[in-house]
């Protein structure tokens, strides 16, 4: 049921059995399995029922990392939406399952691999795949096509495979499980609701309650559980552990100064063209197209595993975007000068001033011929070519990361900064992915790929997150490696667990929302064995 | 010199499906009747040059000929040609020119074709 904010007085204490932070896609999974199942639950979420914008001021934080494209001066409230339903409210849809290669701890990328099996987590996918409102959990290309849809491109090499990625309608979680959630006996959704600290016992074991601050009646309240899950996001999950240090200094499950590293993105670019051997090759199955038995499929090449061990790359995921280019001279395409501008307009069609705006300028003006060759063909309708575009495995990396900073937001919580950081392997595995689609193109006589000179450095600039906000609460069984351990529990507190892509000791290349849903789905199951226990 | 969409498009087909604008068929063809061959169009000129110019190619006329597959017939010659362009591709065995990633063997030919244009101005 919903509960009334203006019932819930100043001070008061509200008691349940679990208590789940954050009416997300983890929130809302973990809250309907366990009320399901007869279990006391209360749904605590920051935002109303409909966005407004002095909730999701909440989230605004600095961004002094890696500058993308994608929200150039700050991610923190571009990329994510504080209100029933969380993110999934503007999700894009893309499910995949990971790959087999995602769990595995490979020698060339370090602190990689999953303490939890393939198998493990496969268990989960189906039941994910409905409440994701997708359609089990087949993702070859044969089982979604027929003569009728796109089809794969025929490859005769050994570097990549085709897949599919299931597309979601997609699943608003707010809206398609509302009338569940405040019909439930046993569910308490408390809207207007911002977690502010986490409260543990004075040994430190276990946490005893949650602060909880209403930002509109001006008035605070507290939840006490037998059972606490934070499930706000990779960035929050992180902010409300670091930031509960009136008990622990660092605050809570950070005792070997984890929480908040590791912060992973899917690095996403567009470079690179195309250009198929006749009309006849159609990229069309790499695109968004209804499949044989109705369902929005995106098809995509991916590498094989054995590719990935001996070049020493992470996973990655290519698709194709069709592009009108000259029949004259493709060089424009590829030329910097063409990058710089479409990173300066997409900048200003933001209202931001793009990072290294002057060496972007100065690159324009150095070749305006291909500038205006860029602006003349975009205006055409033919499409002849296609653009690469791939979204690929970031590796763990402990200097990147999420911070508290200085500031504070108007509840008084310390407000986030973003060190988002590229390492060598993360552009390396690009420019892999694009020589092996080359590679096998080529081999395969489909057509040829033109790259553009990846030695510069407006090239890493292009490189853009995918809002995946992953890694930040990793887990691991040494809790010298991990903040959380394999059921997602906090170690070294009795009764806190993580849901959400926080956790992903390895992010792999697919969206994270599928998993993020399996692993709320594995995490009820265990809680509600613990408590039935 | 920048390598078009159409120079690109008719350097494959001339892989592909040679056009031989002097159509000798010998039976007896040895390494040195590849000129028979060879497609000597604007785009694969184009290619040619361009690779030979970039890459100041010290390759001469017989070493690039020794690269290439022994035929005595178009018809073998052709699926030669794409075989050996299919394993450079599986091989890694390839170039960039110009951005495009090329096999060592097309631009072989290509850059046979200009530097056989070049000395004999066909």
């Amino acid at each position: 049921m919903k509960i009334n904010d203006n019932l819930v007085s100043n001070n008061q204490t509200l008691k349940t059995t679990v208590c789940i932070v954050g009416a997300g896609a983890a929130g809302i999974t973990l809250a309907l399995e366990l009320g399901r199942n007869d279990i006391d639950v209360i749904l605590v979420e920051s935002g109303g029922l409909e966005y407004e914008q002095g909730i999701q001021d909440l989230y605004s934080g600095d961004n002094i990392g890696h500058k993308s494209e994608a929200g150039i001066n700050n991610p923190t409230t571009s990329c994510r939406l504080r209100y029933f339903g969380g993110t999934t409210n503007h999700w894009m849809g893309n499910c995949r399952v990971l790959d087999k290669i995602d769990f595995l701890d490979n020698k060339h990328v370090l602190g990689s691999g999953w303490p939890i099996s393939y198998e493990e987590l496969h268990k989960y996918y189906d039941r994910a795949s409905q409440v994701c409102q997708i359609n089990g959990k087949d993702y070859s290309p044969e089982a979604w096509t027929n003569d009728t849809t796109p089809k794969p491109f025929k490859i005769n090499g050994d570097k990549l495979f085709n897949t599919v990625y299931q597309v979601s309608p997609p699943t608003r979680f707010g809206k398609v499980y509302r009338d569940e959630l405040f019909n439930s006996k046993v569910i308490q959704v408390l809207l207007y609701s911002n977690a502010t600290e986490i409260n543990v016992s004075d040994n430190l074991s276990s946490v005893s309650g949650i602060k909880i601050k209403n930002l509109k009646k001006k008035k605070q309240y507290f939840v006490h559980a037998k059972h606490y899950i934070i499930a706000m996001g990779g960035i929050e999950n992180a902010r409300l552990l670091l930031s509960s240090s009136s008990q622990q200094v660092r605050g809570i499950g950070n005792k070997h100064d984890l929480v908040g590293r590791y912060y992973m993105e899917h690095p996403h670019i567009q470079s690179g063209i195309f250009l198929p051997n006749n009309k006849i090759i159609d990229g069309g199955f790499y695109r968004r197209f209804v499949s044989n038995n109705g369902h929005l499929i995106k098809g995509a090449m991916k590498p094989r595993a054995e590719q990935m061990i001996s070049r020493e790359m992470l996973n990655a995921s290519l698709s194709l975007v069709p592009i009108s280019v000259s029949e004259d001279d493709m060089s424009y395409a590829v030329s910097e000068a063409y990058a710089s501008a479409r990173y300066i307009r997409r900048a200003l069609t933001r209202n931001e001033v793009p990072d290294n705006f002057w060496k972007h300028v100065f690159n324009v003006f150095s070749d305006v011929g291909s500038v205006a060759k860029g602006a003349y063909y975009k205006t055409e309708k033919i499409n002849n070519a296609y653009k690469l575009f791939i979204h690929s495995e970031q590796s763990p990396n402990k200097n990147s990361r999420i911070l508290l900073t200085n500031k504070v937001d108007q509840l008084g919580m310390p407000k986030v900064a973003i060190d988002w950081k590229l390492a060598s392997i993360d552009i390396d595995t690009i420019r892999n992915m694009q020589e092996l689609f080359a590679l096998e193109m080529g081999q395969s006589n489909l057509g040829r790929v033109l790259l553009p000179d990846v030695d510069n450095d407006s090239w890493s600039d292009l490189i853009f997150g995918g809002c995946h906000h992953m890694g930040t609460t990793r887990m691991a069984i040494d809790p010298k490696f991990g903040v959380v351990d394999i059921n997602s529990k906090v170690h070294g507190i009795s009764n806190l667990w993580v849901a959400g892509s926080s956790v992903f000791p390895r992010s792999g290349s697919a969206n994270p929302t599928l998993t993020i849903v399996a692993l709320a789905i594995r995490l009820a199951d265990h809680l509600k064995m613990r408590i039935k226990q | 010199m920048t390598i078009s969409r159409r120079s690109f498009l008719c350097l494959s087909a001339s892989v592909a499906l040679p056009y031989f604008g002097v159509s000798i068929y010998a039976s007896n063809v040895n390494k040195f009747n590849i000129v028979n061959f060879l497609d000597f169009s604007d785009s694969t000129l184009i290619v040619g040059r361009c690779y030979v110019e970039s890459y100041y190619s010290k390759d001469s006329v017989e070493s690039l000929i020794n690269t290439m597959p022994v035929c005595d017939s178009i018809k073998t010659w052709n699926s030669s040609i794409k075989s050996y362009i299919s394993n450079d591709f599986n091989n890694n065995n390839v170039i960039q020119l110009k951005g495009w990633i090329l096999a060592r063997t097309e631009v072989n030919l290509a850059a046979l074709t200009w530097l056989l244009y070049k000395k004999h101005k066909l």
